[in-house]
């Protein structure tokens, strides 16, 4: 296989090197993050007044881990380490439990981004004669801009299409001869059943490769996947936090995702006492930024579980590898590329005076999309015997879930007292869609 | 008249789990019908002592409620319900679910949910109908 490379001396230099840059890297980190209250209260009461304070990466385990919870706390107003002035974009992550997290961003910020996406596609393949569909969402959502960020930038020409629309994606898909997509791995399974319902012919379209995101999948779903489309499909890995994609990506070898380590300090830790694991034992994921310069974060927690994959790839990037996401150290939900936490579902019903406190989550598969169901209780002393309430307490918890976290559930009414009553959290969570990721 | 209305889901057993402790406590069903949406549905009775009844039920867990019904006396023969409805529908009163049931002595009785069925009894009566009082 012949190596392409984006930046070839920054992803093949050595791991000296590269872990020298680092090291400055994080210094200037601190420093920067030190300029905002927040993490000048954090960092002073470990001890840390400047950036120097850190002599050796490892010193890293003296910094405090950065929750989500308190990136929560900060909305809107969020972390800036720059002047209002300077940012010229910001993202916000869906809004666990109604608070979402603002992540800002510079000039550089974008710029920086669009390299490690661009250095990322190249890695998996991509070349300036590639033809990118782009099929995921754009606005809040970072797999859109992130992605069409970076194909511009390496010099693909991008079609940015945007979500949903199946016939649409597959007559530009066959018009323009695309070559590249980039999509959740069920709506791709998706857009297969479409491609055999439609005029199109898939000899006839000029598709190679398609890289997923957004969404676990099995390396089963992956197989299924490259065998319908006959393509090659990359895994990419990345969160709001840490910009969104181009974190960490397939290489053409794909035998893991390579992390970008001159952008982020990459740690795996003991999500209970936050203590390193050995190399190639999973842990939970946790990120510095070593870059960015609006919003920088130290040590923050994904709740990802993966592991690093020891050892060097043969493509020669220095930069290590990432197994697949095994898990999540929190209770999140994955449905249909939208993050979910049952904890927000259970907001919502508790706003319903007329359904009682129990509930259940039903998770299952649909062709290849995610059904959610939400099953609840009605309250036996608020119902009024009439079937049109019934009716209409099932569409104001549609309309309410959809308006606080955009799914459009099943919702099934129960008998009081016939949903198992849930010792703890997972009994709520029926997930029967298979799959070994 | 009072007719008790039970949420029931739509699986094999549930109207048993009613009738069993209905006939335990004794409380006779005058007549039943069912309203199904086919996930689950509404059982409606008529039956003696509904007040005791859907305490008993509550207490048990289900969800139910007694809804006041037109129940009107008709007799049994050919186009007696056609001249009950028509007179209804003569006054714009909407059905929104109904049954009826046979009496001794060639009579029936019309069930039907309506709104102000203080105003709809006042009509049937002022043209010559009984109320049926169980």
């Amino acid at each position: 296989m012949k190596n392409r490379y984006f930046q070839k001396e920054i992803e093949t230099e050595s791991r000296e090197k590269l872990e020298e840059n680092q090291l400055k890297d994080l210094q200037n980190t601190i420093d920067r993050a030190l300029t905002t209250g927040f993490y000048r209260k954090k960092l002073n009461d470990a001890g840390i007044t400047s950036g120097k304070d850190l002599k050796k990466l490892s010193d890293i385990s003296g910094v405090p881990i950065t929750q989500k919870d308190e990136l929560r706390s900060l909305y809107p107003e969020g972390l800036k380490a720059v002047a209002p002035e300077e940012i010229i974009r910001l993202h916000t992550s869906s809004g666990t439990t109604g608070i979402p997290t603002v992540i800002y961003h510079n000039r550089n910020d974008i710029q920086s981004w669009a390299e490690l996406m661009a250095r990322s596609m190249v890695a998996a393949g991509a070349g300036p004669e590639d033809v990118f569909q782009n099929m995921t969402g754009y606005g809040l959502f970072t797999g859109g801009l992130g992605m069409h960020y970076g194909a511009e930038f390496l010099g693909m020409t991008v079609i940015p299409t945007g979500s949903g629309n199946s016939s649409r994606q597959l007559r530009l898909m066959n018009d323009f001869r695309t070559t590249i997509v980039h999509a959740t791995p069920s709506y791709l399974l998706h857009l297969y059943d479409q491609l055999e319902e439609s005029e199109y012919e898939l000899d006839d379209l000029a598709l190679k490769k398609a890289f997923l995101g957004a969404e676990p999948y099995s390396e089963s779903t992956r197989k299924k996947l490259e065998a319908l489309w006959g393509i090659d499909v990359y895994n990419s890995y990345g969160l709001s936090e840490m910009n969104g994609p181009g974190v960490s990506f397939e290489c053409e070898y794909k035998n893991g995702m390579h992390t970008w380590e001159d952008a982020f300090l990459l740690e795996t830790l003991d999500p209970e006492n936050h203590q390193p694991v050995p190399e190639g034992e999973s842990g939970e994921l946790v990120f510095t930024t070593l870059k960015r310069e609006a919003t920088p974060l130290l040590r923050y927690r994904t709740r990802d579980i993966s592991r690093i994959i020891p050892g060097v790839c043969e493509c020669g990037r220095v930069h290590r590898r990432i197994d697949r996401i095994s898990g999540r150290t929190d209770d999140m939900l994955i449905i249909n590329g939208v993050n979910v936490f049952p904890s927000q579902i259970e907001a919502v019903l508790m706003k319903i005076p007329e359904v009682g406190t129990n509930y259940q989550i039903h998770l299952a598969k649909d062709g290849a999309l995610d059904r959610i169901t939400v099953k609840v209780e009605i309250y036996s002393k608020l119902f009024t015997g009439d079937l049109g309430q019934l009716e209409e307490i099932r569409s104001r918890i549609r309309s309410r879930l959809h308006a606080s976290i955009i799914i459009h559930p099943r919702v099934e009414l129960h008998e009081p007292g016939s949903l198992p009553v849930a010792q703890g959290k997972a009994v709520r969570v029926v997930d029967e869609r298979g799959g070994d990721s | 008249m009072k007719q008790l209305h039970i949420f029931l889901e739509n699986k094999p057993g549930r109207i048993e789990r009613i009738t069993a402790i209905l006939a335990e406590a004794e409380i006779n069903i005058t007549a039943m019908t069912i309203q199904d949406t086919g996930e689950y549905g509404l059982f409606k009775v008529l039956l003696e002592r509904p007040n005791e009844a859907q305490t008993i039920l509550s207490e048990k867990g289900f969800a139910c409620a007694l809804k006041d019904v037109l129940a009107v006396r008709v007799a049994d023969r050919p186009g007696e319900l056609n001249r009950m409805v028509a007179l209804l529908n003569s006054k714009g009163i909407n059905i929104k679910d109904g049954h009826g049931f046979p009496r001794p002595n060639n009579e029936s009785v019309f069930c039907a949910e309506v709104d102000d069925l203080a105003a709809v009894e006042r009509v049937v009566s002022a043209a010559g109908y009984q109320l049926f009082e169980g």
